[in-house]
């Protein structure tokens, strides 16, 4: 909106006008100003300074005032307020880049997010309604330890909260699902692992309508198809690597502030461009969400 | 006329059903707003007859009736009077006004009778002249070219309604063309302004006639460099501040006129305006802006003050910017702007948005230097006003998140006090919006919130805000993810 040509910008410490150029430095004088220049030299991006903005006349901001008063010179104003219409309202949008949701309230923006990206498996990119359901299916699914496990206690975890059995098998969950929680038996996020591997091949195919995908995503099974454009080969590579997850790093997989060293060390493998937060194996509500990269934003 | 307190009565044909005006007002605001984006917005006035109603303006008959009005007054000695008035009703269609121009002589003859002794017949020749001033033909303003050095003269007479059609047909026809107005200013039109207001001060209507005819001369592409040295250089400068007091029986239409010069003064050129600072134009604009924000919020003010208020915004708003930050307590000499500002961003709001727009940018310019003003704004508790505003877009949420930004960055106190008053839950929604700007002006107020004390970002993650910042390290651009990833790590993760 601020047209550069347009625009002069004098910062607090100066009394000068610089043509144009948006990014000042400041001659701060005082001493907060100094502490605040000590954080810019250390790599600190943010820049923010009062800055006076003058504007010359042809302003775009000035069109409606310059509209308003040759209307007048014309004879064709009216005061009274007729059928003004509403100043317009921004609108929210969801920040995962490629998800071209837009909201016109904040309560829908919310419900999005945490719908569809908030506990979203790292592996395999399914969305799931809470982090409970979400550590379960980590669990389940990703977590080779808990795979050996199984083949001698029960370690299903019945679904519902505060109930606390556990199975043998998924199918004994499921049926005491069923029977004594009056569950549906295709209830949407009690899939069986064993139907990922047709989610896994039709994976490469969609690659290509990625960007319909994110539409796709509040029509679909609360799967969100969001895809990384971290190549999928590389994704294999992951899952492959999680047989050889030492004893050691499944134990920390409940431990959120460990899993973000272990991300650290992970990083370099991961090559994320833009977030390293994110674990490599594992992932929690918080931060456990990939985008689309490289995709024009729908943000203005 | 376009006397505010005829508003309802609009010029130009019979336009009989409102919704007729509603569409005629839109079209003409579409041809506006094009016209000013090809830098091109030009507007002239038309003084009707005292016997003419504003919307009863007829249409006059043709063009042969110019030519043979003019022959009448070619030859015949007497009824010259009449023969005029008639042609000035004549000139009145656009066409005939084309064809009064190439008759040979035609604009002789004017200023014969223009300068003749008969004082009438004067001023009938003037009425004609200012009918073709109105043409939208640019190639008539050139042919007025001969009157002009004696119109310039009458503006130090004593006539008042002569004065005022003099000055309107001058102000009509510097604009259509570079020659008249180079002529314009070469025979002294400045000094000529300047002492006819100096003479007629008390008349109004020639004030009125004065202000839009120099606002007209500041319009043109090189104004800054022709104009405006010469403007600055005069006395219109301090004749101009006295005259913006608007006068409670007239009206404001005088004010407006000469608000516009002052807008066109400051805004034109990136010279700084010291002369301007100096006369006190900085307090002048900031009084009138104090009474008139008090009338708006109080309900009461005149029809059509945003006319007013408007271009006094616009002169507050650049003269502040080029006024060192150690001369604004003089130059505002104990003037309280910050509340009758805020009292107009709120007014204007869901009336006219573009002014509370303009209206906030004029409290960023306040607030830029002032920790007393910054202050103002709080223990005034004019904050949870400001807040909420962050819902409007179109450059309103952004103006009033810099002027928080203004704040907060004075004082660890000022950020403590606007965490107090909710600013953290407005950003968490402000971060989540659609435009980018907003996105990162939020971060870059939470950053200055969050680094001024440890309480204020327990409490951002106490209220959720975690989510919303993991989130915008999704981001498509690189500067937000960037402010949040270090947001996140340096100061609230650690």
């Amino acid at each position: 909106m601020l047209q550069p040509d347009l625009v002069q910008f004098t910062t607090m410490g100066g009394g000068q006008a610089h043509n144009g150029d948006e990014e000042e430095g400041f001659r701060g004088a005082t001493e907060q100003q100094e502490e605040r220049r000590r954080q810019t030299e250390e790599g600190n991006p943010f820049t923010f300074c009062p800055q006076l903005l003058r504007l010359h006349r042809d302003h775009e901001l000035f069109e409606d005032g310059d509209v308003l008063r040759h209307m007048y010179l014309q004879d064709l104003f009216i005061s009274e307020a007729e059928e003004q219409p509403a100043p317009s309202v921004s609108q929210f949008a969801c920040h995962i880049s490629g998800c071209r949701a837009v909201f016109s309230t904040l309560d829908e923006y919310e419900h999005h997010y945490n719908s569809l990206h908030r506990h979203v498996c790292c592996s395999c990119r399914r969305s799931l309604p809470s982090a409970r359901l979400l550590d379960i299916h980590i669990q389940e699914w990703h977590d080779s330890l808990f795979t050996i496990l199984a083949q001698k206690q029960d370690m299903y975890l019945c679904l519902v909260e505060g109930c606390g059995q556990k199975f043998r098998t998924s199918q004994q969950r499921k049926d005491h699902l069923i029977r004594l929680h009056k569950y549906p038996p295709d209830f949407r996020f009690d899939k069986n692992r064993k139907e990922k591997g047709t989610r896994e091949a039709r994976r490469e195919p969609r690659t290509d309508t990625a960007m319909e995908a994110a539409d796709d995503v509040c029509r679909s099974e609360g799967v969100c198809e969001v895809m990384c454009s971290i190549q999928s080969n590389q994704l294999e590579q992951e899952e492959s690597m999680e047989t050889h997850v030492s004893s050691e790093e499944a134990a920390q997989i409940e431990d959120f502030p460990s899993s973000a060293q272990s991300s650290e060390t992970n990083t370099e493998a991961l090559k994320p461009k833009y977030s390293y937060r994110v674990p490599k194996t594992v992932c929690f509500g918080h931060g456990s969400v990939r985008g689309f990269r490289g995709q024009r934003s729908r943000r203005k | 006329m376009w006397r505010l307190n005829k508003v309802r009565h609009k010029a130009g044909g019979h336009a009989n059903s409102l919704e007729e005006l509603r569409m005629r007002k839109r079209e003409k605001e579409r041809a506006l707003r094009q016209a000013r984006r090809d830098r091109q917005l030009v507007s002239k006035r038309l003084l009707l007859h005292e016997d003419e109603e504003q919307d009863t303006m007829e249409i006059t008959p043709g063009e042969q009736d110019v030519v043979s009005l003019f022959h009448k007054l070619q030859h015949s000695g007497t009824e010259k009077e009449a023969s005029l008035r008639a042609l000035s009703k004549a000139l009145r269609n656009p066409s005939s006004q084309l064809t009064f121009i190439k008759l040979e002589n035609s604009m002789h003859l004017l200023v014969g009778l223009l300068t003749g002794s008969d004082a009438r017949c004067r001023l009938q020749a003037v009425r004609c002249l200012h009918e073709l001033s109105h043409s939208p033909h640019t190639s008539v303003a050139s042919a007025c070219l001969p009157a002009t050095p004696y119109l310039l003269t009458y503006l130090s007479g004593q006539s008042t309604k002569f004065a005022e059609l003099c000055l309107y047909t001058l102000g009509n026809i510097c604009p259509d063309s570079e020659v008249v107005k180079e002529r314009l200013l070469a025979q002294g039109i400045i000094p000529a302004l300047a002492s006819c207001i100096q003479n007629q001060r008390h008349n109004l209507a020639v004030v009125e006639a004065a202000g839009f005819t120099l606002f007209q001369l500041l319009q043109s592409k090189d104004a800054a460099q022709k104009v405006i040295p010469m403007v600055l250089a005069s006395s219109l400068p301090s004749q101009l501040l006295s005259v913006l007091t608007p006068d409670p029986d007239f009206g404001l239409a005088p004010a407006i006129e000469w608000a516009w010069c002052l807008h066109s003064l400051t805004s034109s050129s990136s010279e700084d305006h010291r002369e301007l600072l100096t006369q006190g134009a900085l307090r002048q604009c900031g009084s009138l802006l104090v009474s008139l924000g008090g009338a708006v919020a109080e309900g009461n003010a005149d029809q059509g003050v945003e006319l007013l208020v408007c271009p006094l915004l616009r002169c507050v708003g650049n003269l502040l910017s080029s006024c060192p930050a150690e001369a604004l307590r003089s130059q505002l000499g104990g003037l309280h702007l910050v509340a009758p500002l805020c009292e107009l961003v709120f007014a204007f709001l869901h009336t006219l948005p573009a002014l509370a727009r303009e209206a906030a940018w004029v409290l960023n310019n306040l607030t830029v230097h002032s920790t007393e003003l910054c202050s103002a704004l709080l223990t005034l508790n004019l904050v949870p006003r400001l807040m909420e505003l962050l819902p409007f877009s179109q450059g309103i949420n952004t103006m009033v998140l810099r002027v928080l930004g203004n704040v907060a960055h004075k004082k660890k106190e000022f950020c403590i006090r606007l965490a107090e008053l909710g600013l953290l839950s407005a950003l968490a929604a402000t971060l989540k919006m659609a435009d980018q700007d907003m996105v990162t002006l939020s971060l870059e107020v939470l950053f200055m919130m969050i680094v001024s004390s440890p309480e204020i970002a327990e409490q951002f993650v106490r209220q959720g805000g975690l989510s919303v910042l993991e989130a915008i390290q999704y981001n498509s651009e690189g500067e937000v993810r960037r402010r949040a990833a270090y947001l996140l790590e340096q100061h609230i993760l650690t």
